[in-house]
């Protein structure tokens, strides 16, 4: 890599790393006394690829001055993607890509998305570790909950790979030719500048900032996750998936 | 830095150090309610999917979706926010529920069986068909259907067989799913089904599971009850099991009982309540009577003096109860504490783990008769509550009756005014109803694959909305033999190829679900309605109509159990003018709402026990109504939550505060019924070591014909496999995802073992789930039954588990050098 | 200029919990956000690492703060520009 290209593609991506290092020291707990003096504990070569590394509290990130190490570089490398500080792309033209990402595990609009990694298959007890406030290690979100705290995660989200070993004997069955209704676009405006409707329901997915918030795909992120009542200027365009209460007549 | 990056900077800060804030409170940052939302919603919405209503069609919560449609398909499926049952919420299953119209194999065509292959014909050769086969000989027809059946479903086939050809050989799957729950109901209450409803999940402080796994089999439920937790509230789960299961997870206490001993623990909470004076005495003497078996095996027993039941519970000791079970006597003295303070609200649930037993009836009964001791029934939140595996076991099997002895609302053929009121409804004949019960499940199939010389007196059996191919236990008993025997046909009705449709004579493609009107009857006495909002696909018609083009063939024919004592066709429909409607022609089915017209026939059935339904108008405008559903002055219709409680009840009578008012000693009073612990018919030996329990997963329903066609959940769960402890399998030498052999004394099957999965046995104990039809674990299960419900034990059987010769190492294929 | 956010706990007395949001909102590198309760969100902003260290030990030991947790941080111009 040339130096000079260094610096300005490092910006975002050191960025990346420290802010995801410095919210891994706020999870584990930001009590720790000061420790002025501290190196910084990201070794300067080698180390595994695969090893851990001891994850440094906010103080001694505060006090240790940063020169990234050849390790930190490669790191930097691959931790390349979109960060979530970098600039809203307003323009759309990334939305196709990410609706299509983001359709891949949800049968239709609105189905409770299948869980990409395995799980514990006894207990849902660890789901809330990560997805509670959710948090970005590297290229992988988790997304914080979108709806209330239900705990029984299991009863509606399932693991898109079968945990069972030896599962020999294949599916059995055949393909299934449902095309689900197709997540929306855009939501309509009044006028040119008016703040666009909600294009969804929201129930179960009353916190906006589950998607739309930082660690949201480019082209869902709001560039304003600062205003907590979202519904305050957008309204709800199609507030339920529902019928009412009153049924067509019997005959 | 720009002036842009940086206010975005601190407007993300913001957002998160505000996030934080907020949800260490659990107060919600940018919470929006669902209340206040207008019930005068277009129901076309703007991207052309048009929303409506229809409950669940698996299991038996009752969930109500929203389903939405757009160009003819099911495009999207919405939790019911206007349904009391799930409040919005689905499990897995319902939120994928739409799929499983879509599967690419369904069934589009009728079908013949000729020289082993099923070749396409028209309805009307299929129609002809089963005619002849009924003619051949009309008392040698039976019918075998479902808990899956549609309110109307039920009925009609009732009518057809019972009312049209005299014949009572007519019993559906529900047998072996519920009918020990029925039986310990009415050798209880007098009446079937349970007296509480969901609600009391919301009132409850203490809720124990009998043999229960709900966080899979009922997640709805579930969740309804331990998200109460989130909210601060505070639960005691106790979970009674013989597995580790995911409800146990959520559980204070759990309670690992050997298989069958559940009658000794609850005999040992009762001798407790006893001893130790914590037993309601106020409530015993106003509303109680106790009972026991009769030598002549009857299922309302003799009664027994309290000192009589008092002696006969002494020696459940919590040590002895400890030998039997294996569960500390302290956990007994628990339960019993719990259940000998009235200041707790407790709700037991229970459902396959208590019913299907050899003593099912008995555990069930006795289960209410520790509610009844101690008096916790009738208050919300206390309450016995048996749950059903099937959308409408209770609304169809149990209500309308389809059952080999019974007719609509609780009756039975063996009661002459019962059949005299039945034959008045239907404008029959005097005596065209046949006095003698027809044959139950299992012995309607050991009838069927038994030769006629030999008095297997069943010729065909028309399978409805279920697959005995694969839910029969003993398949090799039950099913083989009838399937060699040429004399044998099997005709069967269903949405994809199954495994009866496999070894069916003639398969008939059936609508399904939204394909078609329908109604359900739900776990807690919930109606529930829906309208059709798809065509199905390629020939497939509703299973009405294909019974009553059957019952109009056979009136062609002349038979003459297919008109009415004036002549009249068996289904006469007409229009809102009066006229004929000729409903058998399939053109014409939906010229009228058969569904509304056959629910209004019904209807005033419900009245005789007080299971009063409403008009069908009135469940087009709800999310179901809990019966019995009463009339007010002002013409409005008012559910029932919490029945023989003064407070609820409109049926009991003034001034009691509690009354049984179908009680079988007619007193008003409910029976607590003694049952002793016994051994099962059979347990684990030096040949078969283990206990064997079958059962379902949380992706799966029933036999998996639905949801394997779903491809979320079949990648979710896409085989069978076999649970067993870790310490057998190191034990055995099995190794984590083995291909292993699971045999019992009546078949075999391999399936992979999975340590540490979903459930976790105790050491001589194996769980193998039965919705795989490729690994029919119900060629190894037992076909004893229950002797009163005539319900069979899925749940053990003792099997021996052997680990598979090594096969060849894999042929590795040798390398086809390229262009030599 | 390091951009940092933080959840500040605050005392339950209320004349001490007005004393301590009135000390804040002087500080033009403070931006407030809407309390929960006892807890309040805030923004630091601050020119230099000299100057966030400095603002952050004065706003962690502001009387009327229980106590003081970081929720966000970026120090994205410290690695363009080190400090020497």
């Amino acid at each position: 890599m040339h130096a000079s290209h260094s610096n300005a593609h490092a910006a975002p991506l050191f960025l990346a790393v420290v802010v995801t290092l410095a919210i891994a020291g706020f999870l584990v707990g930001t009590g720790e006394p000061p420790s002025t003096g501290t190196p910084l504990v990201l070794a300067e070569h080698g180390g595994e690829e695969t090893g851990s590394r001891p994850v440094p509290g906010y103080l001694s990130l505060r006090d240790t001055p940063r020169t990234g190490g050849a390790q930190l570089e490669a790191d930097l490398l691959r931790l390349r993607g979109p960060g979530r500080l970098d600039p809203v792309d307003l323009s759309g033209s990334s939305k196709p890509l990410d609706l299509a990402d983001r359709a891949l595990n949800r049968a239709y609009a609105g189905a409770p998305p299948t869980i990409p990694h395995p799980i514990r298959q006894d207990s849902a007890a660890e789901c809330m570790a990560c997805h509670e406030e959710g948090l970005r290690l590297r290229e992988a979100v988790a997304a914080p909950v979108p709806h209330e705290d239900f705990a029984s995660c299991t009863q509606c989200h399932v693991v898109q790979e079968a945990p069972i070993p030896g599962a020999l004997i294949g599916h059995g069955t055949g393909h299934n030719a449902f095309v689900g209704l197709e997540s929306p676009v855009q939501g309509p405006r009044a006028w040119s500048i008016a703040p666009p409707v909600t294009p969804h329901p929201i129930f179960m997915r009353e916190q906006c900032l589950s998607c739309h918030g930082p660690n949201g795909r480019d082209a869902l992120r709001s560039t304003h996750p600062e205003r907590e009542s979202c519904t305050q200027c957008h309204a709800i365009q199609n507030e339920l998936a529902q019928s009412p209460l009153q049924g067509r007549s019997a005959l | 830095m720009s002036t842009d990056r940086r206010t975005f900077l601190k407007l993300s800060a913001m957002a998160a150090a505000s996030a934080a804030a907020a949800r260490a409170t659990g107060s919600q940052a940018a919470g929006i309610s669902a209340a206040g939302i207008s019930e005068d919603q277009a129901r076309r919405t703007g991207d052309g999917v048009a929303w409506n209503k229809a409950p669940c069609r698996f299991c038996g919560t009752g969930c109500h979706v929203q389903v939405g449609t757009r160009g003819g398909k099911v495009v999207a499926i919405a939790g019911d926010q206007q349904a009391e049952v799930n409040k919005g919420l689905l499990c897995v299953k319902g939120y994928h529920v739409g799929l499983a119209l879509y599967g690419e194999d369904r069934l589009r065509t009728p079908m013949l069986r000729n020289g082993g292959e099923l070749v396409p014909i028209s309805w009307e050769e299929a129609i002809g068909v089963i005619a002849d086969r009924i003619e051949l000989d009309p008392a040698g027809f039976a019918i075998y259907g479902s808990g899956q059946w549609t309110i109307p479903e039920g009925y009609a086939n009732l009518k057809f067989m019972k009312g049209g050809l005299s014949n009572n050989h007519i019993d559906p799957n529900a047998r072996l799913c519920m009918a020990s729950a029925v039986t310990g109901f009415l050798a209880t209450y007098g009446v079937d089904e349970p007296a509480g409803c969901y609600d009391d999940l919301d009132a409850a402080d203490v809720v124990i599971l009998w043999g229960n796994n709900p966080a899979e089999m009922h997640p709805v439920l579930f969740s309804r009850l331990i998200d109460r937790r989130s909210r601060g509230e505070e639960i005691t789960l106790i979970d009674i099991g013989t597995r580790r299961t995911r409800s146990t997870a959520h559980a204070q206490h759990y309670l690992e009982f050997k298989p069958h001993s559940d009658l000794a623990i609850a005999n040992g909470i009762a001798h407790l309540l006893l001893k130790n004076g914590t037993w309601d005495r106020d409530f015993v003497a106003r509303n109680c009577a106790f009972r026991r078996d009769d030598e002549k095996g009857t299922l309302n027993g003799e009664a027994m003096s309290f000192e009589d039941y008092v002696a006969a519970l002494e020696s459940y000791t919590p040590a002895e109860v400890e030998r039997i079970s294996g569960v500390p006597a302290e956990k007994i003295r628990l339960l019993a504490d719990l259940f000998g303070d009235r200041s707790l609200r407790i709700t037991s649930l229970w459902c396959m783990g208590a019913n299907q037993h050899t003593r099912g009836t008995a555990i069930n009964s006795l289960i209410h008769g520790v509610h009844l001791l101690s008096g916790h029934f009738g208050r919300p939140g206390d309450a016995p509550t048996s749950l059903t595996g099937q959308p409408s076991a209770c609304g169809t099997v149990r209500e309308v009756g389809t059952l080999a002895h019974t007719l609509p609302g609780g009756r039975v053929v063996t009661n002459d005014k019962h059949r005299q009121y039945t034959e008045e409804q239907w404008r029959l004949p005097a005596g065209r109803i046949n006095p003698k019960p027809g044959h139950h499940t299992v012995a309607m199939f050991e009838a069927w694959s038994k030769p006629k010389k030999e008095g297997g007196d069943i010729h065909t059996i028309w399978v409805q909305v279920t697959n005995p191919g694969q839910t029969l236990p003993n398949r090799n008993l039950l099913l083989e033999p009838g399937v060699k025997d040429p004399d044998k046909f099997l005709i069967c009705s269903d949405v994809y190829p199954t495994a009866t449709t496999a070894i069916a004579d003639l398969v008939l493609p059936s609508a399904m679900w939204v394909e078609k009107n329908g109604m359900y009857g739900n776990s807690e006495r919930r109606t529930q309605q829906w309208f059709k909002q798809v065509e199905p696909p390629g020939q497939a018609r509703d299973d009405v109509w294909q019974l009553i083009a059957v019952a109009r063939e056979l009136y062609d024919r002349g038979h003459a159990g297919m008109k009415d004592k004036d002549g009249r066709f068996l289904f006469h429909m007409a229009d809102a003018q009066g006229r004929e409607v000729p409903v058998w022609r399939w053109e014409r089915y939906y010229d009228i709402n058969v569904d509304r017209a056959l629910f209004e026939e019904y209807r005033p059935f419900s009245r005789l026990k007080h299971k009063d339904l409403a008009p069908y108008d009135v469940y087009a405008q709800a999310r179901g109504l809990r019966w019995p559903v009463v009339e007010q002055p002002d013409g409005t219709w008012r559910e029932t939550r919490f029945r023989f409680a003064a407070f609820d009840d409109p049926y009991v009578a003034k001034g009691r505060e509690i009354e049984f008012y179908h009680s079988t000693t007619d007193d008003g009073r409910a029976q607590i019924w003694f049952r002793p612990y016994g051994d099962p018919p059979e347990m684990p030996d030096t040949d078969f070591p283990f206990w064997l329990c079958t059962g379902r997963v949380l992706e799966h329903w029933h036999s998996g014909t639905m949801t394997r066609r779903i491809p979320q959940l079949r990648e979710a769960m896409p085989q069978a496999y076999v649970e067993m402890n870790r310490a057998d399998a190191k034990r055995l030498g099995i190794q984590n995802g083995e291909q292993v052999r699971v045999e019992s004394r009546r078949g075999a099957v391999e399936v992979p073992v999975w340590l540490g999965g979903r459930g976790e046995p105790p050491p001589g104990s194996v769980f193998v789930p039965f919705f795989d039809e490729r690994t029919p674990i119900n060629l190894v299960t037992l076909h004893l039954f229950d002797p009163f419900s005539k319900q069979p034990d899925y749940k053990k059987c003792a099997v021996k588990i052997s680990r598979l010769p090594p096969s060849p190492p894999p042929q590795r294929p040798t390398p086809q050098r390229q262009g030599a | 200029m390091p951009v940092l956010s933080a959840v500040l706990t605050m005392s339950p007395d209320p004349r001490t919990r007005a004393e301590l949001l009135r000390t804040l909102a002087l500080d033009p590198r403070l931006s407030l956000g809407d309390p929960v309760e006892d807890r309040l969100p805030l923004v630091l902003e601050s020119a230099s690492r000299e100057e966030d260290r400095q603002l952050w030990d004065q706003v962690a030991h502001s009387p009327g703060v229980v106590h003081c947790e970081l929720a966000y941080a970026d120090f994205s111009d410290l690695h363009l520009h080190p400090i020497s």
